[in-house]
């Protein structure tokens, strides 16, 4: 019988534990699990690449995003207040990088999950580097990208301008072959 | 028929007659010797690669029919693509390649009009066959399975898709099998391709469209991918007679997935045992008819979905027949519901009572997504039957059918019938010898 007490105590403070665990709010980037995670906005799978973006609420849900386009439509949606923090991943080593510190590589043509075209990076050195690799693109910062239209841009591109735009596949030709 | 394509042809009638003819034969295992042969023909030549295994990488630079004399193998170690086509009405017949480097560029990288691919065997741990700027192509009868003896354990985001077309137009891919890749068939801002009775397994999309305009999805099968048809920003795309089953060892899987997808159709589908069958997101004037839809944990879900017309589709067996949030505007009628209990007055074949679907479930579980665990929860079952605001903004099917529409209720029927026939026949033979045998005996 005292056992069975015993037994109780230990489950109860375990679950006391957890319940004490639960309490503290982590605002850390979270890793990303294939099997599960899906893109809150397009719903694709996230891919654990250079690509994936998280951002988390001060109620500490974590929303993860296959491309930084789609967190950007989630903030359109649902608004900026509840935020606490914005990560994207640098494109080389893939670690989380805070969403304002980090900085982008853009054109129509690089290629991004939902064709964005928007490529992050830890520091301006790698995105430059990046650039200068691709021979195309222009560098943006955090707030560069509060201007940015957003457009998703081979689907635009196509969509308006038919089907036999030539400039911006010219240009992912000359890039591909390198 | 030009000059040039006629010597070609007698070249290679002349050459297929006399196939013994040294004079087109390079050693079997010189690693250069298949470039060799590219780069001595001429155009529009036909070659026969004679059995052996080659080195990669090829380049073809001009229209060539390539064609094998039994087994060929090209195996390709570089980061280069194992075949790059670069000229038009180029013809490929029959080779396996093995292409093992982890890379960014394809198996085959076609860069040109009017080719056909066929019967062909790629083993890639990249993508398999890509299309950049490619258009009036043909794929055909070919296999594509990742090689996994170099790469064991990838994740699905080191894998590369197995047939890939990016701003290619007019391009036929048909009855190919895909395995174990990324994306089976990946559309990429490419318009009026056709993709008609592939099969595709184990992959993360079986078929795959983004920024698409008048594409053919017919007559595929699809099962144990995380999605069957992944229908992405599409216009006018036609989704016809395919058959998606068992996407459901992901937590994510659908059978058909619709997002930002519009004034397409959707017939003729069959859907089974998948998570959720049909996922239909922020998509509109579709028409969505006839489908099977059949054992899938939810059939239908739709959200933020509008102006779509959804008829005489069958949901039958599914735990959950359909979801919806925000998404009133739809015209939903005449489908069959094997868990609604309508009541026709009329006799006209279709229920007076309305069969609306509930959104609370769906919208609790949006707010917080650990509540699934309350699913069928007798708790939840009745909150979601005290809420009932808003009952005019539900998706309602106004007039469920109250049998399933004739021609899908037939073949139900009949094997239901011929089956439980043929067993009840042979079960009252066992009683009847039994009692027969051994009641007599008793006695």
């Amino acid at each position: 019988m005292k056992s069975k007490y015993v037994k109780m105590m230990i489950a109860f403070s375990l679950v006391a534990v957890l319940l004490v665990g639960c309490g503290e709010k982590n605002y850390e980037a979270v890793a990303v699990n294939e099997a599960v995670d899906k893109c809150d906005i397009c719903n694709m799978q996230v891919n654990d690449d250079g690509y994936a973006t998280q951002l988390i609420t001060e109620e500490g849900k974590v929303y993860k995003f296959d491309d930084i386009g789609c967190m950007n439509e989630w903030k359109v949606k649902n608004g900026v207040d509840e935020i606490i923090n914005e990560f994207v991943r640098d494109q080389v080593t893939r670690e989380w990088v805070h969403a304002d510190k980090a900085y982008y590589a853009y054109d129509p043509s690089f290629k991004s999950p939902m064709a964005y075209g928007l490529v992050s990076f830890k520091d301006n050195t790698s995105a430059e580097q990046f650039i200068g690799e691709k021979g195309v693109g222009v560098l943006m910062s955090w707030s560069d990208l509060s201007s940015h239209t957003w457009d998703r841009n081979k689907g635009n591109m196509h969509m308006k301008m038919g089907n036999h735009e030539k400039s911006a596949h010219d240009e992912y030709n000359a890039l591909d072959k390198h | 028929m030009s000059f040039s394509r006629m010597l070609g042809l007698c070249v290679s009638i002349l050459f297929l007659v006399n196939w013994v003819s040294p004079l087109y034969y390079v050693s079997g295992q010189s690693p250069s010797g298949f470039q060799a042969l590219i780069d001595s023909a001429m155009p529009e030549e036909t070659i026969v690669i004679p059995a052996g295994s080659y080195e990669g990488p090829l380049v073809i630079n001009k229209p060539l029919t390539i064609i094998v004399d039994g087994n060929v193998n090209l195996v390709n170690k570089s980061k280069d693509p194992a075949i790059r086509i670069t000229a038009d009405s180029v013809h490929i017949k029959g080779l396996s390649i093995v292409d093992i480097a982890v890379k960014e560029s394809a198996s085959i990288l076609i860069e040109a009009d009017h080719v056909v691919m066929e019967n062909l065997n790629i083993r890639t741990a990249s993508y398999g066959i890509r299309l950049n700027d490619a258009s009036f192509n043909e794929i055909r009868n070919s296999e594509i399975v990742w090689e996994s003896a170099v790469t064991r354990d990838a994740k699905l985001s080191d894998k590369r898709n197995g047939i890939d077309l990016y701003e290619s137009h007019d391009n036929r891919l048909t009855y190919n099998t895909i395995s174990d890749l990324h994306d089976g068939i990946y559309l990429e801002s490419s318009d009026r391709n056709v993709v008609e009775n592939n099969q595709i397994f184990r992959s993360r999309y079986g078929v795959h469209c983004m920024y698409t305009d008048g594409t053919i999805i017919r007559n595929n099968v699809g099962s144990f991918n995380i999605t069957g048809a992944m229908v992405m920003a599409v216009r006018n795309v036609e989704v016809a007679n395919n058959y998606f089953y068992k996407q459901n060892e992901s937590v994510n899987s659908q059978g058909i997935l619709l997002f930002d997808a519009h004034s397409s159709r959707f017939y003729n589908n069959k859907v089974e045992g998948n998570r959720v069958g049909f996922y239909i997101e922020a998509s509109s004037d579709n028409t969505i008819i006839h489908n099977q839809i059949r054992q899938n944990f939810i059939g239908i879900q739709l959200i933020e979905a509008s102006t779509n017309h959804l008829s005489d589709n069958l949901f039958s067996g599914n735990v959950i027949e359909a979801e919806a949030r925000s998404s009133a505007n739809n015209n939903m009628d005449g489908n069959f519901w094997d868990l609604f209990r309508g009541i026709d007055l009329d006799g006209d074949g279709r229920s007076e009572i309305t069969n609306a679907i509930n959104p609370f479930f769906q919208t609790v579980v949006k707010a917080r997504p650990a509540f699934q665990l309350f699913f069928q929860s007798p708790g939840m079952i009745f909150l979601q039957e005290m809420f009932q605001s808003d009952r005019q903004q539900w998706m309602t099917d106004n007039s469920p059918l109250m049998e399933p529409p004739a021609d899908i209720q037939d073949k139900l029927s009949s094997q239901a019938n011929t089956g439980t026939g043929i067993m009840g026949a042979f079960m009252l033979m066992v009683a009847i010898t039994t009692i027969f045998n051994l009641g007599v005996r008793r006695t």
